[in-house]
């Protein structure tokens, strides 16, 4: 069984159009804020199904799928499920789309919520404000009940550190599980560069 | 039952998809053609290859050899590419018989029966219903589905059903039946007679709206999700309750754009017919639609 490739960041540019796939596997939230402005498909990772998604676009076996994620830890587990499902011709976007607006290629702006008005916080602050609250947690349990419950606020610290350090954060992938992560915007959509059906009257 | 792979492509200026359907499993490369677009300027009469030519280079790259042109009926808002695809990657052109039909409809508006013969010569082949053909291994046959056009037929190859406009995904619906020879009372029936298919066959659609539903474009629903789903022709769904739906949503529909050159082009299976010192022409009949 042969593997996915990792290509950098700055050969998105090179990517054709024309027969060839980029998802965006990103939660909605994510997708809504930041967004490569180029033709691509957006799959959030717990839904993607391989063999389903690309029958549905009409994409073929053999049709190139770039993947793309915020840093490149989701991509990389989106290209396993392809590989897994039989797909030869899987890439994985290294760096995600911090490292595709980091080399010029175009990405839309960040704006949380307000393409649809929601007012959902941003993924970075949701994790500032749950570690932060666990740690104050950890903290008063810690004083009035157990000193046990001070490793709370160890982990959460530590956790910080890994985190900062290695650009992973595990707090921020559960909570782009969360409820109102996925509400912000309904299944999967694709985004088209062309202007879209602009012919008035089609035959629906 | 071998089963056809199937790439499609999707224009966004006129939402429609077109096919190429061949099978990784046969040892031969032949593949078919489905509902190709010319792409048209209708204020500067210009065409362009460009949809078309993703398909062409598509089908090249594989190292397919086309067998079938195909259209699923005339196409109101759309010109075919199918001309232009056959001088490109040959094959034979193809559509039902019941195109007659149109031909004669038209023929009052157009008057263009020098270059677009009223028995569809113009086509390398003419179908008859249910009639049984192949492309390479595949096993294909072909069904009447009118209600959209009096010649909306569903091309079935393997497990892959082609139905043109007679259905579409199920957050969309079905066809309109306001064209001259639409009928919302024949597209009910052929309905139902494409729910009545295996639930696990593919339906592939002729075009899809994506924007109604904050998605992007799709082309293939199950049976059994059109059965469960279409918003407008599930299975619950009676038929006099169909009919006056469909004739509720056609209600002051606007004409498609490209109506009229593609009306003319597609009764002649693609060309733009005979011409005058080499330039050629799109005739606009006036208060005649």
């Amino acid at each position: 069984m042969s593997g996915y490739t990792v290509i950098p960041a700055a050969d998105v540019k090179k990517i054709p159009d024309a027969n060839a796939v980029i998802v965006d596997v990103r939660t909605p939230l994510e997708h809504q804020t930041q967004r490569l402005l180029r033709p691509h498909e957006h799959m959030p990772l717990d839904l993607l199904n391989p063999k389903d998604f690309m029958l549905r676009r009409g994409l073929d076996r053999e049709t190139p799928v770039y993947l793309l994620c915020r840093g490149g830890t989701r991509a990389r587990a989106a290209a396993e499920k392809f590989i897994a499902a039989g797909y030869p011709n899987v890439h994985v976007i290294e760096g995600g789309i911090v490292a595709c607006e980091g080399c010029g290629v175009e990405v839309s702006s960040a704006q949380a919520g307000a393409a649809t008005g929601t007012k959902i916080i941003s993924l970075e602050r949701q994790v500032r404000i749950a570690a932060g609250a666990l740690v104050v947690v950890g903290s008063i349990l810690g004083y009035f009940l157990s000193p046990a419950f001070y490793l709370l606020s160890l982990l959460v610290g530590a956790g910080l550190v890994y985190a900062g350090i290695t650009d992973r954060c595990g707090m921020a992938l559960v909570l782009t599980k969360a409820p109102w992560n996925k509400a912000a915007a309904a299944g999967a959509c694709s985004i088209i560069a062309a202007p879209g059906p602009k012919s008035p009257g089609g035959c629906a | 039952m071998l089963k056809p792979d199937v790439r499609g492509f999707f224009d966004p200026v006129t939402a429609t998809w077109s096919y190429v359907v061949w099978s990784e499993g046969a040892a031969d490369k032949k593949c078919a053609v489905i509902d190709s677009v010319l792409d048209y300027d209708m204020a500067s009469g210009r065409t362009a290859t460009g949809s078309a030519d993703k398909l062409v280079a598509f089908v090249k790259q594989k190292g397919l050899q086309a067998e079938w042109i195909l259209e699923t009926h005339i196409h109101a808002d759309h010109l075919t590419a199918s001309r232009y695809l056959k001088e490109k990657l040959g094959g034979k052109t193809a559509i039902s018989r019941h195109i007659l039909e149109v031909l004669k409809t038209w023929q009052s508006v157009f008057h263009n029966e020098k270059d677009t013969p009223l028995d569809g010569q113009q086509f390398d082949y003419l179908f008859k219903d249910d009639e049984t053909f192949s492309v390479g291994a595949l096993e294909a046959r072909i069904i009447h589905t009118p209600g959209h056009t009096p010649a909306d037929t569903t091309y079935i190859i393997g497990d892959a059903v082609f139905v043109g406009d007679a259905m579409f995904l199920p957050d969309v619906g079905t066809g309109r039946c306001d064209f001259p020879g639409g009928s919302a009372a024949d597209s009910y029936a052929s309905t139902r007679k494409l729910l009545a298919l295996p639930d696990d066959y593919r339906m592939y659609v002729g075009h899809d709206y994506p924007q109604k539903s904050n998605r992007g474009p799709l082309c293939l629903a199950t049976i059994a999700e059109q059965k469960s789903a279409n918003i407008l022709a599930n299975q619950g769904v009676g038929r006099d309750i169909f009919i006056k739906n469909r004739i509720e949503a056609d209600k002051d529909k606007d004409v498609p754009l490209l109506l009229l050159p593609s009306l003319q082009v597609n009764l002649r299976a693609g060309s733009f017919g005979s011409s005058v010192e080499g330039v050629q022409y799109i005739k606009i009949p006036v208060d005649k639609i």
